[in-house]
Formats: structure tokens, C-alpha cells, sequence
């Protein structure tokens, strides 16, 4: 009976060959912390590395853009009629791009001008990503921190505060987004105008930002409530409140610092979701209006031209959607960065 | 079961209700002049305002114009008085500022043009999202799964706008090789209806599709890490029963779950595609009563998308029991 | 006595995984038989390459993601050259695994009765109804009680232990010659473990089919193993037949273990960390032995071999028991005998 596992003792093959790992390369893996560890994972993914350098572009570019404009020589709203043949559409080719300032506007136009106005179409689109970005990155973080108060709140304290923010988070998610912002825009616009009537864009951004943070805290709400529910069992949350811990203390000393992965990656990808929500209302001409640069109008102004000007329907739609997948990929190895288990 | 549902309508009612009071007390309270839409062109002078307004109570304190907005929808109701009064039977939701013509109306002829897209959109989306998402799943890290990963990446950063204008722009105007968008009813002409929806079908289709696929992949990943998978091929089943009768059946609820949220929001979405489309529909309807101050459209709108998300929300918790057995409704 | 040829034979497997953060070598090098009528019990704390062996010994691995080398012969033919559609022959019906958490190993959307008449009809060609007939005999005779009724149950109806017994007739409907069992009773409490192993024991005989009891439990093996393979780092520190190993144990990280298993009137479900510090990372193991972090006889420094050199599963005196450990076999006798016997602890 003893022969039965003593079949490995006439072999007794051992790894022996295999080559030992490098002391100092043992001692740079222990000594990782989570963060450097995803941030050594990220590094590996290529398509997350460019697209994090695209979308940094974005934001330089927006955060940059009275900058450009010195450089490029045309402000987003100078008027050049003189550059539009009689059916106003731009003179030259494709939508009038040129990059010899040897026209009657004495400056380059890398990406043409917009029909009508004669507008240079790339500081429209530099001051358009500065408007897109500022909405988009504001209301993400103001949403996120709604979402994460509303889920540590909601997660925290259980009970029939638990059960109020979720029946409210179903409430918010029931309405019908884009329907209630374009009808509720307008009219939070009039509360905003001053004595004449006039409504500045500074307020119409504001109003903008704040529809979508109100309607955009719930996934992270959600999302929050969960991981905080499964964390709120572990050993160390239980120490700390048997070591007589308050709970605010448990919340942002305790629980936050464990949510940053997820947090982090909402919010990458809220960004890019707020942009395209933005344009959506812009593209239904509800928004930031004139002279204010906006990407979805443009496409929106582009459609009456379209079928003779198709240049001016393409840069803004096209930069649109470069923006959102750089961010959109960005947010993707992030994610995968931080959870490696997760399966994209 | 049947508890379940009564209790989850009920709740699905109460949220309508807080949803059509703060609508209400948003556009009601803090419109311009209703009064004055309701002249059309030719501008009236003060005192036929005063009348309009009198009339149809646009004054009254707001829960009072709340109230007979509620009681219409159940009982029907008069809007105006003596000769210029508007018989609006039930269930009504007021009638337009514009044309005095009851809202359900005209809603009713929106409604065909918006289920038309919908439909067809949806039936798109799901039959191509989801199997590409599965297969790709299944054949993880190959080619078809690339392409997937690539496509659900580009559908969700694609405007439905942009790429519906674009299409509209290539196909229709300049190779002239699609028909162009629009709506006959399908009773009249299939065939027209067919190819006059085509293009916002495969649009708004292959968009959502991105997001099916996407979502259908991870679950399907997901599933197929469980354990009783494992032991469905330890059983020795074929890798074919494996994938279908045990993986695909387990992923089903949460597919079913995002297609049922999903259909319940497409009509707060119509706004962007009839607009881009310039299809008829209640979204477009929406837009333009936005733009005239036509606040019962509005309103009407909102409820009825609000509406159709409560409900898709219910029937998803129903069809979750049937499908989960772990589920139990009480 | 001794058969010539095992039911089950490994050589020398190793299977390794390509992760992202490096190879996993979860098994690396492990030779074991087993016989039918027989029990090997595997032994180890979790991370140390059990389930990954038992996995491959049912060709369960993705061939494609884990790298596998060696020999696994199940009644002759290796498991590791097996076409998938002969694999599927010998998966269920010669050899059926038991799992360890039977919530998640059972499918939540199918009945009981569905899914052990499923496991029989792939390897029977007989009616629904047939299978039926046996899958309730099944469950009967694995001590559940009403099993027509229960049959027509969800997994979620039942208790941890119903649960584990409806698994293990799901497993033993085609009569396997071997079974494989990793952890069974882990996820259950003590009495209800007692019970399931006395069933497995019970089947055993009666069908006389070789066991893999796979646990990190010592227990458990002294319960109902003939014999027994220390596994540590996906490597085997130790093995051989349960008096020896149990009675005479010569390597350090069995000496862990067996001192941290409970004793007869402590509480069972106490979690005892068995040795100090944590079982190594597959992906990069301790060089030499690696247990030596966590050892406390090890050799280390000016040369000496516990960093330096991986211990040869090497043939100590006792027959069928081997040992790898650098320690020379007297001094390991000795310091068993003085420090481990005497003081009861090993740490
Ligand atoms: N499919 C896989 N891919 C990568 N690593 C794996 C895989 N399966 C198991 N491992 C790793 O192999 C090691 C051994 O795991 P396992 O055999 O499950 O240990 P246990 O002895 O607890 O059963 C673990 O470190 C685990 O992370
Ligand atoms: S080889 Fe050295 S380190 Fe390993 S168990 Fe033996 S004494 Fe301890
Ligand atoms: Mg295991």
C-alpha cells in the first residue's frame, strides 16, 4: 500500500533549474503599494497611455485657449465676412481651410471658417472644448461628491434614511433626462435673467452645470452604497468603532480612502458622459448660446448647410467624438488598472 | 408574486405623482405668459389676457391648477369658459396653448413615430448587441472579440446626432443611395414605412447595439467564471451545453434587465433622434413645445416618458422573478 | 498488495498560468498515485497549488492559459494528451469532483433533480425518466430525506449540508472511479462534516473508488485518508502513508500544521492561523526552500542551503515516506521528538 505515493520517490524531479528570481526585483514587488502597483499595470497598456495623452491634450488645450489664441493670431468670434462668397459660404476649399495668411483676414485657418459668419472653425473648436470641459469636469465632480455623500450616507446609517435616498435615487433615474433638462433649462434661465431680460452666459453655464449635477450623483450613489455595505463588515471598521471612533471619522478616515479606486474611475467616466449630454442639449439648442464656442451647436448650425458645407458638420462632430472615446478609453484601462479582475 | 407587483406600482405610482408635481410647480411656477401664446400671431391687448387667464385659471394658486390638471386625467374636464370652452374628455392632460387642441391628440399621432423607432431600434440593438457580445465573449481574446471590444467602444462614444446626420449626409444626399427618413403609417404603405424608418433604425440600432454588446460581454465573462459552470463541464457536457444551457441561461436576467431599462428610456431619448431625423415623433413634439412655451405639451411629454421608465422598471422586476428562481416576491 | 498500477498515476506535473503581473507557477513538480478503494488526502494551506492540481487531473484547465507538463494517467491514458471530446468521456463518469462551496458550484436557475438527471443522461443513453429514477435513488442514498420531493427543489432550498450531499450524488451518479472531494466540508460545521465524510466513506466502499480528499485540514485526513501529500508553494514538502506522516511527521511546515489542529474539545470553528506569516506568492517564490521565511530550523547564510538550493523530495527510512527539507533526517526525528512531542507547540 505504501508504494501507492511513493511513485514521485524514484524520480524526484525538482524544479531546480528553474532560474531564481532577482533579489532586488522580489524586494520592488513587496514593497509596492495598490496605487503603484496600478499604476504599473497601467503603464503597460498602451491604448490607456495614449489615450490618457489625448485627453490631457483636451484639457490643455482647454485650459490653455486665450494662449492659442495669441499664438494662432484669431480670436473664436471675429467676424470675417470678408473671407464668404455671396451664398455665404467660405471661399476656398474644403470649407475654406488655409494655412497661408495671404487672405483678406491676414491669418491662417487650419480648419477653415464657418459658413455666414466667416468665423475661424479651430478657435470655435479650442473655445469649445474649454466650454465642454469646464461643464463636463465641474458637474462630474460636483455629482460625484453628491454621489458619494448620498451612498455613505445612505450605506452608513441604514434604516429608513437608507431606504429614502434609495426610493429617491429610483426617483431621479425615472426621469426622463434629456426631456426634463431641455424643458427645465429655459425656465431656470428666466429665474436667472437679470432686469432686462437678459440672461448672461455665465448663468447659462451655471444652469447647465447644475442640471447635471443634480440628475448625474445616482450611479455613483449606487455604486458607493454597495462597496461601502461590503466594506463596512471588515475587521478594521469594526476596530475603529469599537476603539470608540466617530462616525464621521469612520466615513472619511475609514471608508473613503478604500473607495478611490471606484471613485476615480466614475469620475473618468463621467466625464466624458457629461460632454456628450452636453452636446446633446446644445445640439437641441438648449444651452449655452451665442457667442459662447459650443461643440454641439455647431453640428446643430451645421445641418442647414451640411449638404453644400459638410467640413463644418464633420470637424465639430468628429472632434466630439474623439474627445469622448479618448476619455472613454482613458476611464476603460483605469478601471481595469485598478481592479484587474474586472473583465472590461 | 401578485403582492409584489401591487406594492412595486404603487411605489411606481408615487414617484409619477412626485414627478408630475415637481414638473408641474417647475413649469407652471416659473413660466412666462401662457396667456399670451395662446393669442397666435396677432398680439391681443390686456384685457383679452386677462381673460384667457381668468378663464383658464392660469392665476389660481398652483395646487389648484394641479388639482384640476389631476382630476382631468381621471374624470375629463372643461378648460375655459362660456362659448370659447374646450371639452377635454378623459384622460386629459390639458390642451395646447397653441391650437387649443387637447394634448392627448396630438400626442396620439406623435406615438406611432416613436414606437416605430423604438421598435425597430430595439430589435436591432438586441439581436446584434447581444450575440455579438456573447460570442465575443466566448471567443475571448480573438478576433471577433477585438472587433467587438472596438465597436462597443466607438458606439459609446458616438453621438447618436453626429452619426445620424453624417448617414443622412452620405447616404441620402450625397450617394444617393438610402431613402430619405420619414414617416408613413405602416397601414398605409409597409413598404415606405419600412424604408422610411430604415435609416434611423440601423442608426440609433447600431449605436445602442455598443452598448449591448458591451454589456453582454462582461456579464457573459462573468458568468462563465462562476462556479457552477465549472461544474457543468465537469459533468462532461459538450462546451455547447455548457455555453447555452448554463452560462447563457444564467446571464439572461441581467440582459433582459438592461434591455427592459434601456426600452423603457428610449422615448426620453426621441427628442435627439426625431430631431436629428427630423422625424415627427413625441420627442420632436417636445422640442417644439420647449421652444413655443407650449408648457401642457411639456408637461405631457415628461409624465409620459417618466411613465414608461416606472413601467419598464416594474415589468423588469416581474420578468427578473420569473427568470431567477432565487427571486422570491413577497 | 501494492498494485502495480494505480487508478490514478501523476508525474511530475507543473502548471503555470501567464498573468499579467508575471507566471504563476501554482503547481510546480508533483508526483502522486492513488488506487481504487483508496484515500490520498492533499494537504496545505490555501495558495499552495490543491485545487489547481485537482483541476488538471479533470483536464479542467484552459489549455490554452495554463502551461501543463508531466503526466497525469487516469487508468493508463494521459489526461494531458486527451482530446477534449475524451476528456468529456472521462470528466463526470470515471472521475467526478465534489466542490468546495456547493451554493456557487450548484446552478441557482436548475432543480437539483434537473441537474443530477443532467450528469447521467450525458454518459447514458437511457429515457429522462430513467435518470430520474436514479438521480432520486441518488438522493436517498446520500441521506436526504423525501427525495422525490426534493428533487424538484432549488439549490437555494437547501441547507449548507443537504447541499453538499445533493452535490455528492450528482457526483457519484455514474459510479467514478475516482473521486475527487477539494474541501467539502469547509464550508460546513462540524457535525454536519463528520456526517459527509462518513458518507464518503461509506460510498467508497461500496463502489470501492480511490479518493483525492483535498483539504487544508489535518483532521480531516487522519479521519479517512491512507495516505497523505503535504503540498506548500505548489511544491510536495511531504508525503506518504497517514501513520507515518501523521505519527512521525519530519518536515517543519507539517510540524505547523499539526500543531494547529484543534483540539478534540476546543471549538472547531475557531479560525487558527496555523504558522506564522502568509503562504508565498506563486508567481515569485522564496528562492531555495520556500518555506524558509517561515521556518524556524531553517539554515541560512555563509552558504548554508535553505536559500540556495530547492530540497529534494528525497525517501526517508520509514518506507513510503519522503521528506524535502535540507535538515538532516536524524536531527529532524529528534527535534520532533524533543521540541514538537514535548512541548505540543511548534512555534
Ligand atoms: N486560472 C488561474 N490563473 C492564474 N492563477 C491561478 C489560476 N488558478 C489558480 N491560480 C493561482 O494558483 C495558486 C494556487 O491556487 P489553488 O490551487 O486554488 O490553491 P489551493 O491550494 O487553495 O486550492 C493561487 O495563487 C491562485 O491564485
Ligand atoms: S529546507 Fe530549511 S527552510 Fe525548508 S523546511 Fe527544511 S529547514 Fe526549513
Ligand atoms: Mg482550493
Amino acid at each position: 500500500m505504501s508504494d501507492t505515493t511513493s511513485s514521485g520517490q524514484g524520480t524526484a524531479l525538482e524544479p531546480g533549474t528553474a532560474p531564481e528570481p532577482k533579489a532586488e526585483n522580489k524586494a520592488a514587488l513587496v514593497g509596492r503599494s495598490p496605487g503603484q502597483l496600478a499604476w504599473m499595470r497601467f503603464k503597460r497598456d498602451r491604448v490607456g497611455v495614449v489615450s490618457m495623452w489625448i485627453s490631457v491634450t483636451f484639457l490643455i488645450v482647454a485650459i490653455a485657449a486665450p494662449l492659442i489664441e495669441m499664438v494662432y493670431g484669431q480670436s473664436a468670434t471675429t467676424l470675417n465676412s470678408n473671407l464668404l462668397n455671396d451664398d455665404s459660404r467660405p471661399l476656398g476649399v474644403l470649407g475654406g481651410i488655409t494655412f497661408s495668411t495671404d487672405n483678406p483676414s491676414n491669418n491662417i485657418h487650419i480648419l477653415g471658417v464657418e459658413p455666414r459668419t466667416g468665423r475661424d472653425i479651430f478657435m470655435q473648436l479650442v473655445y469649445g472644448a474649454r466650454t465642454s470641459l469646464g461643464i463636463a469636469v465641474t458637474a462630474s465632480l460636483i455629482s460625484l461628491a453628491i454621489g458619494v455623500v448620498m451612498g455613505l450616507v445612505a450605506a452608513y446609517r441604514g434604516g429608513w434614511v437608507d431606504s429614502f435616498i434609495n426610493w429617491f435615487t429610483d426617483f431621479m433615474l425615472a426621469f426622463p433626462f434629456v426631456l426634463f433638462a431641455f424643458a427645465a433649462i429655459p425656465i431656470v434661465n428666466t429665474w436667472l435673467a437679470d432686469d432686462k431680460g437678459e440672461v448672461s452666459p455665465f448663468s447659462r453655464v451655471i444652469t447647465i452645470i447644475v442640471v447635471f449635477s443634480v440628475f448625474g450623483w445616482m450611479g455613483t450613489a449606487r455604486l458607493v452604497r454597495g462597496q461601502v455595505l461590503s466594506l463596512r463588515e471588515r475587521e478594521y471598521i469594526e476596530a475603529a468603532r469599537a476603539a470608540g471612533a466617530g462616525t464621521g471619522h469612520i466615513l472619511f478616515r475609514q471608508l473613503l480612502p478604500n473607495l478611490w479606486a471606484p471613485i476615480l474611475v466614475t469620475l473618468s467616466l463621467g466625464v466624458p458622459a457629461t460632454v456628450t449630454g452636453e452636446a446633446a442639449l446644445s445640439f437641441l439648442n438648449i444651452g449655452v448660446t451665442e457667442p459662447t464656442p459650443d461643440w454641439g451647436r455647431m453640428v446643430n448650425e451645421s445641418v442647414a448647410w451640411y449638404q453644400v458645407e459638410p467640413m463644418y458638420m464633420l470637424i465639430p462632430g468628429v472632434a466630439l467624438f474623439l474627445l469622448v472615446l479618448s476619455f472613454n478609453l482613458f476611464g476603460d484601462a483605469l478601471r481595469d488598472a485598478l481592479d484587474p479582475k474586472s473583465t472590461k | 408574486m401578485l403582492r409584489y407587483l401591487i406594492k412595486r406600482s404603487l411605489i411606481a405610482v408615487i414617484t409619477l405623482l412626485m414627478i408630475s408635481i415637481t414638473t408641474f410647480w417647475l413649469f407652471f411656477a416659473g413660466s412666462a405668459n401662457p396667456a399670451a401664446q395662446m393669442c397666435g400671431a396677432k398680439a391681443c391687448d390686456a384685457a383679452k389676457i386677462e381673460r384667457i387667464n381668468k378663464s383658464l385659471g392660469l392665476k389660481d394658486p398652483i395646487h389648484e391648477q394641479y388639482g384640476r390638471f389631476m382630476s382631468g386625467i381621471f374624470t375629463g374636464r372643461e378648460i375655459g369658459e362660456g362659448a370659447d370652452a374646450i371639452k377635454c374628455p378623459a384622460p386629459c392632460l390639458g390642451v395646447s396653448f397653441r391650437t387649443s387642441e387637447p394634448v392627448l391628440d396630438i400626442i396620439e399621432r406623435g406615438l406611432p413615430v416613436s414606437a416605430s423607432i423604438a421598435v425597430g431600434s430595439a430589435v436591432i440593438s438586441v439581436l446584434l448587441g447581444v450575440s455579438l457580445g456573447i460570442a465575443s465573449a466566448l471567443k475571448r481574446g480573438g478576433w471577433l472579440d477585438k472587433f467587438s471590444i472596438g465597436f462597443a467602444l466607438t458606439g459609446a462614444s458616438l453621438q447618436i446626432f453626429f452619426l445620424g446626420l453624417l448617414l443622412q449626409m452620405v447616404l441620402v444626399y450625397q450617394l444617393k443611395i438610402w431613402d430619405r427618413p420619414r414617416y408613413v403609417p405602416p397601414s398605409e404603405d409597409f413598404l415606405g414605412w419600412l424604408s422610411g424608418m430604415s435609416l434611423p433604425w440601423v442608426t440609433l440600432g447600431v449605436l445602442s447595439a455598443a452598448t449591448y454588446a458591451r454589456f453582454a460581454r462582461a456579464e457573459m465573462l462573468e458568468i462563465l467564471s462562476e462556479d457552477f459552470v465549472r461544474t457543468a463541464r465537469a459533468k462532461g457536457l459538450t462546451p455547447r451545453a455548457v455555453n447555452i444551457k448554463h452560462a447563457l441561461r444564467a446571464s439572461l436576467s441581467s440582459i433582459v434587465t438592461i434591455f427592459g431599462l434601456q426600452l423603457g428610456g428610449l422615448l426620453g431619448g426621441a427628442a435627439i433622434t426625431e430631431t436629428t431625423f427630423d422625424m415627427p415623433g413625441i420627442g420632436k413634439l417636445a422640442v417644439k413645445a420647449v421652444g413655443d412655451d407650449n408648457l401642457p405639451i411639456v408637461m405631457a411629454t415628461v409624465l409620459l416618458a417618466a411613465f414608461f421608465v416606472v413601467l419598464f422598471n416594474v415589468i423588469v422586476d416581474a420578468m427578473y422573478a420569473v427568470i431567477d428562481p432565487r427571486v422570491k416576491l413577497s | 498488495m501494492a498494485d502495480q498500477n494505480p487508478y490514478l498515476q501523476v508525474k511530475d506535473l507543473r502548471v503555470q498560468f501567464k498573468t499579467e503581473d508575471g507566471v504563476v507557477k501554482a503547481v510546480d513538480g508533483v508526483s502522486f498515485a492513488v488506487e481504487r478503494g483508496k484515500t490520498l488526502g492533499i494537504v496545505g494551506e490555501s495558495g499552495s497549488g490543491k485545487s489547481v492540481t485537482s483541476l488538471s487531473i479533470m483536464g479542467l484547465h484552459n489549455r490554452k492559459r495554463a502551461a501543463m507538463t508531466g503526466e497525469i494517467l487516469v487508468d493508463g491514458r494521459n489526461i494531458l494528451n486527451l482530446p477534449e471530446e475524451k476528456l468529456r468521456e472521462v470528466r463526470g463518469q470515471q472521475v467526478s469532483m465534489i466542490f468546495q462551496d456547493p451554493l456557487s458550484a450548484l446552478h441557482p436557475f436548475y432543480t437539483i433533480g434537473h441537474q443530477i438527471v443532467e450528469a447521467h443522461q450525458v454518459h447514458h443513453k437511457v429515457s429522462k425518466k430513467e435518470s430520474r429514477k436514479r438521480a432520486i435513488e441518488m438522493l436517498d442514498r446520500v441521506g436526504i430525506p423525501q427525495p422525490a420531493k426534493r428533487a424538484d427543489q432549488y439549490p437555494h432550498e437547501f441547507s449548507g449540508g443537504m447541499r453538499q450531499r445533493a452535490m455528492i450524488a450528482m457526483s457519484l451518479v455514474n459510479n467514478p472511479n475516482l473521486i475527487i472531494a477539494d474541501e467539502p466540508t469547509t464550508a460546513l460545521d462540524v457535525t454536519v462534516q463528520a456526517q459527509i465524510l462518513d458518507l464518503l466513506l461509506d460510498l467508497q466502499r461500496e463502489f470501492n473508488s480511490a479518493i483525492i480528499m483535498i483539504t487544508h485540514d489535518l483532521g480531516v485526513i487522519s479521519q479517512i485518508a491512507d495516505d497523505v501529500l503535504v503540498m506548500y508553494g505548489g511544491r510536495a514538502v511531504e508525503t506518504g502513508t497517514v501513520e507515518s506522516v501523521m505519527r512521525r511527521p519530519q518536515h517543519p511546515y507539517t510540524w505547523g500544521l499539526l500543531s494547529s489542529v484543534p483540539s478534540l474539545h476546543g471549538d472547531a470553528n475557531e479560525d487558527l492561523v496555523p504558522i506564522k506569516g502568509n503562504p508565498p506568492s506563486l508567481i515569485n517564490l522564496p528562492s531555495g526552500c520556500a518555506f524558509n521565511p517561515r521556518c524556524r530550523y531553517a539554515m541560512l547564510g555563509d552558504g548554508r542551503p535553505c536559500d540556495l538550493e530547492i530540497p529534494q523530495l528525497l525517501q526517508v527510512q520509514e518506507r513510503g515516506h519522503s521528506v524535502a527539507c535540507h535538515l538532516p533526517e536524524q536531527e529532524r526525528v529528534q527535534t520532533y521528538q524533543q521540541d514538537i512531542a514535548h512541548s505540543g507547540v511548534a512555534q
